[in-house]
């Protein structure tokens, strides 16, 4: 299900900096989202690790 | 899973050498490597690495993802190939090898999968066999409904879906982006190369690292340097600039492939043998 979930990145990424490539005839914007993307992935992540040191994930 | 994925791949290779026209090609590129290569080569393995490996996980995820930045060496020895006999030729050969050497690997999959078949008819269910796990170790264990039901797994998804945005959305554009830049093919296709042989130790190395301290803050800090690394790339074509940050990239990227699986593994792990893994 992760995978699944992942490779939906895998598609838009290239996709997405095509596209805006094609539009402005520059990767700057592209790769300019492409950090805000990684800064969003590091803020989930930082989510991700705070739920785990703050209570140790149980099952429900 | 790996026997057929196995056929598949082996078939697409073979049929490659028959191909006669450009829709072919495409459906056997498709339909036969990709989604041959596809069905086994990643998930079936990542899961048996996550289910054999404990103590080293990570260290195993970082071999196991070293695999495509050290076949690199081999590009010059399939171009020999194809000069010498032919592109035909060639596919023949590669799906004899991806067979010869896929089979035994496909069997030895088999055999771990079975002993774990094994184990839950022996517990007389799953849900029998995670209790049992539940007691034997302090990683907590979770059936997949268990797993799907947490905010976490979906935060963490989600990061690795950008994060996956990201490299891919880099390395599909990358030799573009140079030679945009006025670099001539030929030193992009180089420098793209580079950039994957930077990764292959950096995946063994993070993976290594992962086991020593909380690789959770190891990813953070590697998701933290890809973005940075990939805004300089993006803004600036200056040698100085660009190639430190090409570097950083390579490490974060290579660091990243061989975390996430092994980060993500105890939390959603099905019944697994608790099998040391000792390097």
């Amino acid at each position: 299900m992760s995978w699944s979930v992942q490779t939906l990145g895998t598609f838009v990424g290239p996709i997405l900096a095509g596209f805006l490539y094609d539009l402005t005839r520059s990767y700057a914007i592209a790769f300019g989202i492409f950090s805000i993307a990684s800064l969003g992935a590091h803020a989930l992540g930082k989510k991700t690790a705070i739920r785990f040191f703050l209570r140790q994930l149980k099952p429900r | 899973m790996p026997f057929i994925d196995l056929i598949i791949c082996s078939l697409g290779f073979l049929s490659l050498s028959f191909v006669d026209s450009l829709s072919m090609l495409y459906a056997v590129i498709i339909l036969g490597v990709v989604l041959g290569s596809s069905l086994g080569h990643t998930m079936p393995i990542s899961v048996l690495i996550a289910k054999v490996f404990r103590e080293r996980r990570s260290l195993a995820f970082g071999i196991f993802r070293m695999g495509p930045g050290i076949s690199g060496p081999l590009v010059p020895a399939v171009g020999w190939m194809i000069a010498s006999w032919g592109w035909r030729s060639t596919a023949v050969i590669s799906a004899l090898i991806i067979f010869a050497v896929g089979l035994p690997m496909a069997f030895f999959i088999y055999g771990i999968y079975r002993s774990e078949e094994l184990e839950i008819a022996r517990a007389g269910s799953v849900d029998a066999m995670v209790e049992a796990a539940r007691q034997r170790t302090d990683d907590p264990q979770f059936t997949l409904g268990e797993a799907l039901r947490h905010r976490v797994f979906w935060y963490f998804s989600s990061a690795m879906a950008l994060r996956h945005m990201v490299t891919e959305g880099v390395s599909v554009h990358f030799v573009i982006l140079l030679v945009d830049r006025g670099w001539s093919t030929e030193a992009a296709s180089s420098l793209l190369g580079l950039s994957a042989l930077i990764g292959a130790p950096a995946r063994i190395g993070m993976g290594w690292l992962g086991d020593l301290p909380d690789k959770r803050k190891l990813m953070i800090g590697l998701l933290g340097a890809l973005s940075f690394s990939v805004l300089l790339m993006g803004q600036t074509a200056q040698v100085l600039i660009f190639t430190p940050s090409m570097i950083v990239y390579s490490l974060s990227y290579g660091g990243l492939a061989s975390l996430q699986e092994s980060r993500f593994a105890p939390t959603t792990s099905a019944p697994r043998r608790l099998r040391r893994f000792r390097a």
